[in-house]
C-alpha cells in the first residue's frame, strides 16, 4: 500500500503547470509535495534530500531537461531506484520511445485529468510493489 | 539579369532547405541593394519589437489569468468538501434524532441536506476541471514564446541586412530572454492522445 505521505518533487519550468499537478496529486491524496523548476534544480534537490520517494517531471525545460534529468537519476547509485513520471506535451513517438530506453516509469501527455495520472500512478505502484 | 556568381565554394550543405534559404537571402541582399528598399525593410525590423512585446503582453495574462484561477479552485475546493461533509454530518444527526413535531420538515430537511452534499460533489468536480483547464498555459505558453523566438530571428536578420547596406540604420534591442522551444504542434510523427502512448508503451513493454 502507498503511503499518502509519499514524498512527491515536481519538476517543470511553469508555475502554474507545478501548482496543477500538485493540485491533482493532493486530490489523489498525496500531500507531501515538492517542486523543481527545471531539471538541475531537481537533481540538486534530490542529491540534497534522500527521503524523496517519486519524480513527476516535464520534458522540455531550461538548464538541463527531464529527459537528461531522468539520465542523471539512473546513473546516479543513490536515486537510480526512483520512480520517475514524465508528463509532458512531448508527444512525438521518438520521445515516449527515448524515455522509455532512458529508464521512465511511465509516460503521460498533456492535456491530462487526475483521473490519467491516478491511473499511471497506480501502475507504477503495482509495477513497484512486485 | 544574371544571376550573380556563387563564391567561393564553402563545404557542401547537406540540407537542401538550409542551402535554399542561402539562395534565398542572397537574392534578397541583391533586390533590396537594387532597389534601395533599405527605408521598408527598416520599418518591418522596427514592428518587430512590437510584436514581439504584444506576444509577452498575451503570454503575461494568460499566467496571470492561469493564477488567478487556480487559487480561486484552491480556496474553493475545501468549502465545498466541508458543506458537503457538513451536510451529511447534520442530516444523519437529525435522521437518527427522534422529533414528536415538526417530522415533515426534518424529513424535507434531511432530503435537501442530501440534495446540497450533491450539488456540492458536482462543484468540486467542475472545480477540479477548471483547474486541470488551465494547463492550456503550458503549451499556448511554450508557442508564444516559440513564435517570439522566431520574431526575434526575423528582426536580427533584417537587421543584419540594414547593417551591411544602410549602416546609418538605428540599432533595436534584441531581447532573446525567455525563449524556449515549445512543442512541435501536431507534427507527423506525433502520437494522438494518451491511449496511443499507452500502445507505444507498452510495445515497448512499459
Amino acid at each position: 500500500m502507498v503511503s499518502p505521505n509519499m514524498k512527491i518533487l515536481v519538476v517543470d519550468d511553469f508555475s502554474t503547470m507545478r501548482r496543477i499537478v500538485r493540485n491533482l496529486l493532493k486530490e489523489l491524496g498525496f500531500t507531501n509535495v515538492q517542486e523543481a523548476e527545471d531539471g538541475a534544480d531537481a537533481l540538486q534537490k534530490l542529491q540534497n534530500d534522500d527521503t524523496f520517494e517519486f519524480v513527476v517531471s516535464d520534458w522540455n525545460m531550461p538548464n538541463m531537461t527531464g529527459i537528461e534529468l531522468l539520465r542523471n537519476i539512473r546513473k546516479d547509485a543513490k536515486l537510480k531506484h526512483l520512480p520517475v513520471l514524465m508528463v509532458t506535451a512531448e508527444a512525438k513517438r521518438e520521445n515516449i520511445i527515448e524515455a522509455a530506453q532512458a529508464g521512465a516509469s511511465g509516460y503521460v501527455v498533456k492535456p491530462f485529468t487526475a483521473a490519467t495520472l491516478n491511473e499511471k500512478l497506480s501502475k507504477i505502484f503495482q509495477t513497484m510493489a512486485k | 539579369m544574371e544571376p550573380t556568381k556563387p563564391r567561393k565554394k564553402r563545404t557542401s550543405l547537406t540540407d537542401p532547405r538550409v542551402e535554399k534559404i542561402g539562395i534565398a537571402t542572397a537574392k534578397l541582399h541583391r533586390i533590396l541593394k537594387e532597389l534601395g528598399h533599405m527605408r521598408s525593410l527598416e520599418q518591418t525590423a522596427s514592428t518587430m519589437p512590437d510584436a514581439r512585446e504584444r506576444l509577452s503582453f498575451i503570454d503575461k495574462s494568460m499566467h496571470e489569468a492561469s493564477e488567478k484561477t487556480i487559487s480561486a479552485v484552491e480556496v474553493s475546493l475545501p468549502l465545498a468538501s466541508r458543506n458537503r461533509a457538513t451536510c451529511s454530518e447534520l442530516s444523519m444527526r437529525l435522521a437518527d434524532s427522534s422529533f414528536s413535531e415538526h417530522q415533515e420538515l426534518v424529513m424535507e430537511t434531511i432530503s435537501k441536506l442530501g440534495e446540497i452534499a450533491m450539488a456540492e460533489e458536482s462543484l468540486r468536480h467542475n472545480l477540479m476541471q477548471i483547474m486541470e483547464a488551465q494547463e492550456f498555459r503550458d503549451v499556448a505558453g511554450q508557442m508564444v514564446n516559440k513564435i517570439v523566438g522566431a520574431a526575434v530571428e526575423i528582426e536580427s536578420i533584417l537587421l543584419d541586412i540594414l547593417k551591411e547596406y544602410a549602416p546609418n540604420t538605428k540599432d533595436s534591442l534584441i531581447s532573446t530572454e525567455g525563449l524556449t522551444s515549445g512543442p512541435v504542434h501536431q507534427a507527423r510523427d506525433s502520437v494522438n492522445g494518451q491511449d496511443e502512448v499507452d500502445d507505444l508503451l507498452a510495445s515497448l513493454g512499459l
